[in-house]
């Protein structure tokens, strides 16, 4: 869903290709909903070894990014630093990934190439960039960490 | 004090200084940033310099690194010829950083090569990287501490010019480099060139030019002339902040040079993001300290 809120667009997992419409290159967007942090290894593994992701993430967005979480005593995980790494080392598996797993949107930092961008053409997908060295400000905005593995 | 008691009291200085360094920018850095954002006139480059701010300001309220890729540690020691713990240096610089990774806490950033692990302290074989000068005449050591991180790496690269591609070839060489991983850099970027001779002299001198002060210039009038003329150059290529397009994409071109070959024109290129976590301490050979980089710094030991 795309809503509009101070003048904000933000995107609300679960993300239709029809919400993109809106989308232009430069725009400035948020999100709200289920984030997925995936890199080399995780792109790797679904599009040369034909495994699935262990997350769900068709129609949700992934970042490209290892972040470091802390495991509190009660079993709850925080958030201690994240942010994205050059997101160029993921293009040779872009295609394959996005076709692979529906996701919707992908984070991550500088440019992507020809690969990513049939990728979103072809299946409705977006690449956006979040500001890289900003660990604590992206820590910051993590509500809740479901899972880590 | 006993000599062990000043390794001691070196290393645990050092180790805070490190960790503090990978949550506080320094002031040349914090201020060439204000400088630029002040600038920018769009809304994409506006908002990104305030994200910085504002991560900036919560690494420290969180007294976390700013940074999630907080580098691989290296160090360039102008140590005194006479200060007294210059036996003791490679090792206790080894275990401030390990000191510091726990502590900070700082990112795994030492693999092994060939055998292909990470360490999980920051030190492996001949790292921390240490660059050594020995200052003849003097008992003082004075250290740059530098965390050097994947993403401003990536662009370095060194080169052995032919002479009768002259400057000119120096310029293309670097101008090639920054708009092909400019980018991915995390720009505003410092660029750190070094002339010489050999690969290594010329990339030598690249990170020694990004250990001197964001806004100094070199003292060879040329030289400064062309460090000025790249400034333009590499801003002209439109990056800005993170890549995102804007007026600015450096904070500034420092080079550092040596004398040549007749034959060759060796060029480096080094580049620091705009999150250059450079350090500058200097120890006297009581072990006091005075931080140069970053103004407000008190050690609790
Ligand atoms: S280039 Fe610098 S700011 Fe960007 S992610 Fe790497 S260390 Fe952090």
């Amino acid at each position: 869903m795309l809503k509009m809120e101070n003048g904000r667009k933000i995107l609300v997992t679960p993300i239709a290709a029809d919400d993109l419409q809106d989308i232009h290159i430069g725009d400035i967007i948020y999100l709200d909903g289920d984030l997925t942090t995936c890199r080399d290894v995780a792109h790797r593994r679904v599009v040369e070894e034909g495994r699935g992701m262990p997350v769900d993430v068709r129609h949700k967005a992934i970042l490209h990014a290892g972040p470091i979480i802390r495991t509190n005593d009660d079993g709850s995980y925080e958030m201690v630093s994240v942010g994205p790494t050059t997101s160029m080392r993921m293009e040779k598996f872009e295609y394959g990934f996005v076709k692979k797993t529906g996701v919707r949107l992908i984070a991550g930092k500088g440019g992507m190439k020809g690969n990513t961008e049939r990728a979103c053409r072809e299946f409705g997908c977006i690449f956006c960039v979040f500001p890289a060295g900003n660990a604590v400000v992206a820590a910051a905005s993590v509500e809740k960490i479901v899972e880590a593995q | 004090m006993t000599n062990d008691a000043k390794v001691k009291l070196m290393t645990d200085r050092l180790a805070e200084f490190i960790a503090y360094t990978a949550k506080k920018l320094p002031d040349d850095v914090i201020g060439k940033l204000r400088e630029l954002q002040a600038q920018e006139t769009d809304p994409l480059p506006k908002v990104i310099y305030e994200t910085m701010f504002r991560n900036q300001e919560l690494a420290v309220q969180w007294d976390r690194p700013s940074c999630q890729d907080t580098g691989a540690l290296q160090f360039w020691v102008r140590a005194g010829a006479h200060f007294p713990l210059l036996d003791d240096l490679a090792d206790l610089l080894r275990e401030a950083v390990i000191k510091a990774t726990q502590e900070a806490p700082l990112r795994h950033n030492a693999v092994e090569t060939f055998d292909e692990y990470n360490t999980g302290k920051n030190v492996g074989k001949g790292v921390p990287t240490i660059f050594w000068d020995i200052v003849p005449r003097s008992d003082r050591c004075e250290i740059y501490t530098y965390m050097s991180g994947g993403g401003c790496s990536l662009p370095g690269h060194a080169k052995v010019l032919m002479p009768g591609e002259g400057y000119e070839g120096v310029v293309r060489f670097v101008m090639d480099q920054m708009t092909t991983y400019g980018l991915n850099a995390c720009p505003p970027l410092l660029v750190g060139i070094g002339i010489g001779t050999s690969v290594e002299t010329a990339a030598l001198n690249s990170k020694k030019a990004l250990m001197r002060p964001i806004g100094s210039h070199n003292d060879n009038a040329n030289a400064a002339k062309l460090e000025r003329l790249l400034e333009d150059g590499i801003n002209n290529i439109g990056l800005g902040p993170q890549g995102m397009g804007g007026k600015h994409c450096v904070m500034g071109v420092n080079i550092e040079n040596t004398a040549r070959h007749p034959s060759v024109i060796g060029v480096a290129v080094n580049v620091g993001c705009w999150s250059h976590r450079r350090g500058h301490i200097i120890f006297d050979k009581d072990i006091n300290y005075t931080v140069t980089t970053h103004t407000g710094v008190a050690l609790s030991c």
